[in-house]
């Protein structure tokens, strides 16, 4: 993407394709972001194969599925995003999210990052928004948390 | 969890009256460490817009019956005299008086409009009940050592304000110490 935009701040956002996600991601870009001065860059970690994935498909047939759905959530997100006027880049990776977000912490030395509070799922309720609760554990630079209300 | 408030005469203080004006409402609670520095810092270096936020900032001072415990390990109140226990009580409103003065004025030499509050009792309920009140578009504190009791993680206040206000909450790190 060609642009003479420089970046005040890159804000590192990390998501699964759960309604509060992007909820967080609206609130955030609502109230406590800036299009003239943040660059977004939307991460989302996808999953290895599963045990009854390898059961009921061959692997490289799940993680092209995986791939597929991972491309269209970060392409749907960027599109609305770059509609209210913001610069976005968009990442896609294989792994655990706790540890994909800390890679990318290093890798891309952000100046934010925003999470929701609870992603997606019954396991997630249990330990209460465990992604969240690792990057403000592990993050060195502040970390904006969207409660799912 | 009982509200001591009554007793003693220890009420909330306004300190600054948060001006009426329209705009988004920051609020930063704060205590007397370093690390507080570093959340009124982040703030003042980019995330406040001058020209349209308000800040809110906010203290809880510790209750008389808070401070008996935690900073001289009493169990029960002792017998202290009723000069002495004004004494404490005035000494920790004229502490959380003058620190919430000082950081506002780091606030008011930018000309970002600013109220300050200082708070008593339990550092969690207070701020949460007072949060609640303000309805502000996001909440800035400390990751670490808001509050009496510290942890070394995640503070104790930071955690509880994260699971239990429906607001954002940004979690400001500490400065790494620099060798």
């Amino acid at each position: 993407m060609v642009s003479d935009f420089t970046a005040k701040r890159i804000v590192l956002i990390p998501v699964d394709g759960s309604k509060n996600s992007s909820h967080a991601i609206d609130c955030a870009t609502k109230s406590l972001l800036s299009p003239e001065g943040d660059l977004l860059v939307l991460l989302h970690a996808r999953a290895m194969s599963t045990f009854t994935a390898t059961l009921a498909m061959k692997n490289d047939e799940f993680s092209k599925a995986e791939y597929q759905r991972s491309t269209v959530l970060l392409e749907s997100l960027a599109e609305i995003l770059k509609s209210n006027g913001y610069h976005v880049k968009a990442i896609s990776t294989v792994g655990d999210a706790r540890g994909v977000i800390d890679d990318q912490l290093e890798l891309l030395q952000p100046d934010l990052v925003v999470v929701a509070s609870h992603g997606k799922g019954a396991l997630e309720k249990v330990f209460a928004g465990s992604v969240s609760e690792h990057v403000v554990r592990h993050s060195n630079v502040p970390v904006i948390v969207i409660p799912f209300n | 969890m009982t509200s001591r408030k009554d007793e003693l005469d220890e009420k909330p203080i306004e300190v600054i009256p948060l001006p009426t004006t329209d705009g988004r409402l920051i609020v930063i609670a704060i205590d007397h460490s370093e690390h507080a520095d570093t959340t009124i810092q982040f703030a003042l270096d980019g995330f406040i817009n001058p020209n349209t936020d308000k800040v809110m900032l906010l203290n809880v001072r510790p209750s008389l019956q808070n401070h008996l415990y935690l900073e001289l390990g009493y169990h029960h109140t002792p017998h202290i005299s009723p000069e002495n226990i004004q004494k404490l009580v005035q000494y920790e409103g004229k502490r959380s008086v003058e620190l919430l003065n000082k950081k506002a004025a780091l606030f008011l030499e930018k000309n970002i409009k600013i109220g300050a509050y200082s708070l008593v009792g339990d550092a969690r309920y207070a701020l949460e009940e007072k949060i609640n009140e303000l309805h502000p578009s996001c909440v800035l504190v400390g990751s670490r050592g808001l509050g009496v009791i510290q942890s070394t993680i995640l503070g104790s206040v930071s955690k509880y304000l994260l699971h239990h206000l429906n607001y954002p909450v940004t979690l400001v790190p500490p400065k790494p110490k620099s060798n």
